[in-house]
């Protein structure tokens, strides 16, 4: 059987982060009750006009550029016709000839290295209301509506079919999600409609495109890799089967992981677009356009290279670290003020990520700032400290929000480096041991990690381990003779 | 030729029998107005889809309050207090 090769294009509605919605002065903020955001605009009452709202001409620019797309000087509005309840106009104000940005891609990495996803446009407009079913949607007489989320400004970015896996649609939305949260465009938040995916798939033997499918709505990044890995399935065995692959539209069944096809009675998609009257073409200046670039960020992918190269911290920390802002500029922040990287690193991937999973809080709303961090790596290195309890100081500091030191005092964690202190508890444990020390007399040298661990135990760890083994290993010496 | 029901369907409309052919008939003589503006030589010209010199104006991104619940309940266009009802939108 030769190999069916998958092509999958993704269509995504990023949410814009402005504070007003595209046409109108009504608040965009999330979960108000129902209905109280709405005016005669974005509830399409007659007579009512649209005016552009200036941040969402920026930030569509912004994220254009980032994706590095070709933003358009003269970009026009359309009406795009349908009738649904929730949309009040029965239009929906969307451009079409010429989007704000075109032409462009995202670059992501795989397992087979980078790949450049293309992008094929990226258009400014309103979103819908929203219904709300109560009970059994199967039952129930009526919907309702809010139309809060009416006239909230997205941007659709619409991807060449350029993806070949679940995973790279994946890492796309991934990478791309991490892009509009750099550039402050966007919330992303899938949980809460700010960022929502359809995807198209089809698969074919040969290099001709197959027949494609649409799958709607995917509202989470695991949503987006299942319907993609069970669509692909799905059309391979029914052409397997001699069937043929039906042109439709598919949702995601979330509790099967199963697309299932859409009734296709609406299917009739004849949206008659024809140009707003009621907004002119808008007209960027290239001046305009040159700020914006030479403002932008630098953006996730760019970051965590710099962060290998100028860091030299593992690939995967430098992957892990820019995938937020937040984190990035905390932990460049403290590589500022300690000038020791690696062990930023490694203390911000382990045990202060175990606190923020732990807590569930921000890297921004903790306590341990850099100075914090300054002092804590300090006491590693002049010795006051072991790198075993260190552990416990900085998981402490965590938790109370006190400083090291003050952890340092309050729990007497002050290594033992004082030779003669130590030396007496090692002749304790070789005395406590006769069996371990006999065994290490006669050639079984590894059980020397056992007294180690006895001296460790008894010291409650606070003994300096080279100074333990030294020592230890000088007794035994002694007792050979 | 129209496709009177296709329109039927885009519209949200339903006629009755007598209605569609006398509707399909006007809708038909409206588009051979245009059949005639088609005669035109329109070559070279570009489309006037805009008044002249209209200009688009953007607005601020600053909160305004819109209109109140209440008084949207008041002229009945709200129900069930919260929210607009409307007939129940059929699920997929």
């Amino acid at each position: 059987m030769s190999e069916y090769k998958p092509t999958i294009g993704l269509e995504i509605h990023v949410q814009l982060a402005t504070k007003t919605k595209i046409f109108c002065s009504c608040s965009t903020e999330f979960g108000d009750e129902p209905n109280t955001n709405v005016c005669p605009v974005c509830l399409g009452l007659p007579g009512a006009l649209p005016v552009l709202n200036e941040k969402v001409v920026e930030y569509a620019v912004r994220l254009g550029s980032a994706l590095n797309m070709t933003i358009n000087k003269v970009s026009t509005f359309y009406r795009k016709n349908y009738f649904y309840p929730d949309l009040p106009k029965g239009y929906q104000i969307t451009q079409y000839a010429i989007p704000i940005a075109s032409e462009g891609f995202l670059e992501i990495k795989t397992k087979k290295g980078k790949r450049k996803i293309r992008i094929q446009r990226g258009h400014i407009e309103e979103d819908a209301g929203k219904s709300i079913h109560t009970g059994d949607i199967t039952e129930s007489q009526y919907s309702y509506i809010d139309f809060n989320r009416s006239g909230v400004p997205l941007m659709e970015i619409v991807t060449y079919p350029d993806i070949e896996t679940a995973e790279e649609a994946y890492e796309f939305l991934v990478l791309l999600r991490k892009t509009v949260r750099y550039l402050g465009v966007s919330s992303g938040d899938m949980e809460k409609g700010a960022l929502r995916c359809d995807v198209n798939v089809s698969v074919s033997k040969n290099d001709k495109i197959g027949t494609k499918v649409e799958i709607k709505n995917l509202n989470s990044f695991k949503s987006v890799r299942r319907a993609v890995e069970y669509e692909v399935k799905r059309q391979i065995d029914v052409l397997e089967n001699g069937g043929s692959v039906v042109q439709e539209t598919r949702h995601l069944n979330e509790k099967t992981g199963e697309t299932v096809a859409m009734r296709t009675k609406e299917e009739l998609n004849d949206y008659r677009y024809f140009p707003e009257p009621d907004l002119p073409p808008l007209i960027l200046t290239d001046e305009f356009i040159e700020k914006i670039k030479k403002e932008l960020p630098e953006l996730p992918l760019q970051k965590e290279e710099r962060f290998i190269k100028e860091y030299g911290i593992k690939e995967d920390y430098a992957h892990d670290i820019a995938s937020s802002i937040e984190l990035a500029n905390y932990f460049e922040a403290v590589c500022r003020a300690t000038k020791k990287p690696k062990e930023v690193a490694n203390f911000l991937m382990t045990n202060i990520m175990k606190y923020l999973n732990k807590t569930g809080k921000q890297i921004t709303e903790i306590s341990f700032n850099e100075k914090k961090f300054a002092e804590f790596l300090s006491l590693i290195d002049n010795g006051t400290i072991s790198k075993n309890i260190a552990k416990e100081v900085i998981d402490q500091s965590l938790e109370t929000g006190k400083s090291p030191k003050e952890i340092v005092k309050e729990r007497g964690l002050v290594q033992i480096t004082d030779e003669d202190a130590i030396k007496e508890i090692v002749l304790e444990v070789l005395k406590e041991n006769p069996k371990p020390v006999s065994q290490y007399l006669s050639g079984k040298t590894q059980t020397i990690g056992f007294l180690i661990g006895q001296v460790m135990k008894k010291t409650k760890g606070k003994a300096n381990p080279q100074i333990v083994n030294k020592l230890l290993r000088n007794a035994l010496m002694k007792m050979k003779k | 030729m129209i496709d009177i029901e296709k329109i039927e369907h885009l519209a949200a409309l339903e006629l009755k029998e007598g209605e569609k052919e006398k509707i399909q008939k006007d809708i038909e003589e409206i588009i051979h107005y245009f059949e005639i503006l088609k005669e035109v030589d329109t070559n070279g010209i570009e489309p006037y889809i805009y008044m002249k010199g209209a200009h688009l104006f953007l607005r601020k991104d600053q909160v305004k309050k819109g209109l109140d619940r209440e008084d949207l309940k008041k002229n009945r266009i709200l129900s069930q207090n919260k929210f607009y009802k409307v007939k129940r939108i059929m699920g997929e």
